[in-house]
């Protein structure tokens, strides 16, 4: 009776609601528990290297801040000019927050892995995730306590995309024969400019990325048997390897309006 | 009881190969514990089991990372039930049943998730075979013969108690 209101009251599957609430907390606690274990040996590993590497952080820092004294006047140049064009409608700052992985698809076909916030920290379906200010995917299903996200590289995931240099757009899919390489292959018109080493970004066509999210860089193109489209493998800059934290941006407001 | 008790080590399964058992890959490969765990208690139980515990272990993973519920859910409630009709033929200590079970039960989920992927326009069944589906294969069946230890282990506890319980009433 109670779990049927709140089902109603905040649109939540049953089944899967159950499920996810007897699953949580032992995915949670045993990946809270493998991460510290591994992290406390490192500490030790790691002392020296933190020693020496300090001091010649030290010296980058004192010429970092010079440099980010500089960038900050361009930051106000560029806002000003910003406001005079009036682009900042479509570059907007979305609502965000961090969140953990705390679980990955146990099969060998696909790619999609569980963060630890649902629902209740206010994630939604669609929503988009990043990891090192670079795309990893979208959140496929949100549970009341965790979500399930698809990422990039996955086989079923498609994302319109384009290269920044010459703004030709294609579609960035998964594919199976790549995935273990974490590398992600893209679809492009034969007569579009693309080299290996280009940066390439979500495009302006995307309905469920919002435009100009970093992807990655391509590592190599090849044309395509039949002559029409070529294909760009890409390098994405997140690391799916070793995913850890990730950013969810949300982007149910800016579908709302 | 009986529920409880498999439901749970159904649920622990599922949570370790989610977490820890991601470390346990070779190759980027990992064994196939729900074909192992549907396998065993099909032929130690019977059809009707088999048949459940193959639909609540599908369930699972397709309500946790299937974009359509019912795909994992509808394969290995067949798996269950087939395994489950050869129950009669099962001796307890003969471990060759079990093995072969587990070898067709293994291929027969990756034609499954390999359907997936023909309506999807990837043909690639050269590179399924050789990278997928036999390390799969190789891997779950050098690992059944410890689940099914285990499967046994416990159906064999739930048993004896259930027939204590019998007894007494």
């Amino acid at each position: 009776m109670v779990l049927t209101f709140i089902g109603r009251r905040y649109d939540i599957a049953l089944i899967s609601a159950v499920a996810d609430i007897i699953t949580y907390p032992f995915q949670k606690v045993i990946t809270l528990v493998t991460r510290s274990v591994s992290g406390g040996l490192q500490h030790f590993q790691d002392m020296q290297t933190l020693i020496d590497s300090n001091e010649v952080l030290a010296n980058e820092n004192a010429q970092l801040s010079y440099e980010n004294a500089i960038l900050a006047q361009f930051k106000t140049e560029n806002e000003q000019l910003k406001s005079l064009l009036e682009l900042d409608q479509r570059y907007k700052e979305y609502p965000s927050s961090g969140a953990n992985v705390i679980g990955k698809d146990p099969g060998n076909w696909y790619q999609s892995f569980i963060i630890d916030k649902g629902i209740i920290n206010g994630i939604a379906k669609n929503d988009i995730v990043l990891a090192n200010g670079a795309l990893v995917g979208y959140i496929s299903e949100a549970d009341p306590l965790s979500s399930t996200v698809l990422s990039i590289i996955d086989d079923r995931s498609y994302a319109s995309v384009q290269v920044v240099r010459s703004s030709d757009v294609g579609i960035l899919s998964g594919d199976i024969e790549l995935t273990s390489a974490g590398v992600a292959i893209m679809e492009v018109n034969i007569n579009a400019d693309i080299v290996a080493g280009d940066q390439i970004i979500t495009s302006y066509l995307s309905d469920r990325y919002p435009p100009g999210i970093q992807v990655g860089e391509v590592q190599e193109v090849v044309v395509g048997d039949n002559g029409l489209v070529q294909y760009a493998y890409v390098d994405p800059i997140a690391d799916f390897q070793n995913l850890q934290h990730v950013l969810i941006i949300s982007t149910t407001e800016q579908v709302e309006q | 009881m009986r529920a409880i008790v498999i439901g749970s080590l159904m649920t622990l399964t599922y949570v370790l190969q989610v977490t820890i058992f991601q470390h346990i890959r070779i190759g980027g490969i990992s064994p196939n514990f729900l074909v192992m765990i549907v396998v065993s208690f099909a032929l130690l139980r019977g059809s009707k089991e088999g048949a459940l515990i193959g639909l609540f272990g599908g369930l699972l993973y397709d309500i946790n990372f299937s974009l359509t519920i019912g795909s994992a859910m509808f394969s290995y409630t067949t798996l269950g039930y087939v395994c489950g009709k050869l129950h009669p033929y099962c001796y307890r200590e003969n471990f060759i049943l079990p093995f072969a079970c587990t070898v067709v039960g293994s291929l027969y989920i990756s034609v499954m998730n390999l359907l997936g992927y023909i309506l999807r326009g990837k043909l690639a069944f050269g590179f399924f075979l050789r990278s997928i589906i036999i390390p799969e294969l190789i891997y779950t069946i050098t690992l059944t013969l410890i689940v099914y230890q285990i499967a046994y282990g416990v159906n064999y506890r739930l048993e004896s108690n259930e027939r204590r319980f019998r007894t007494m009433f």
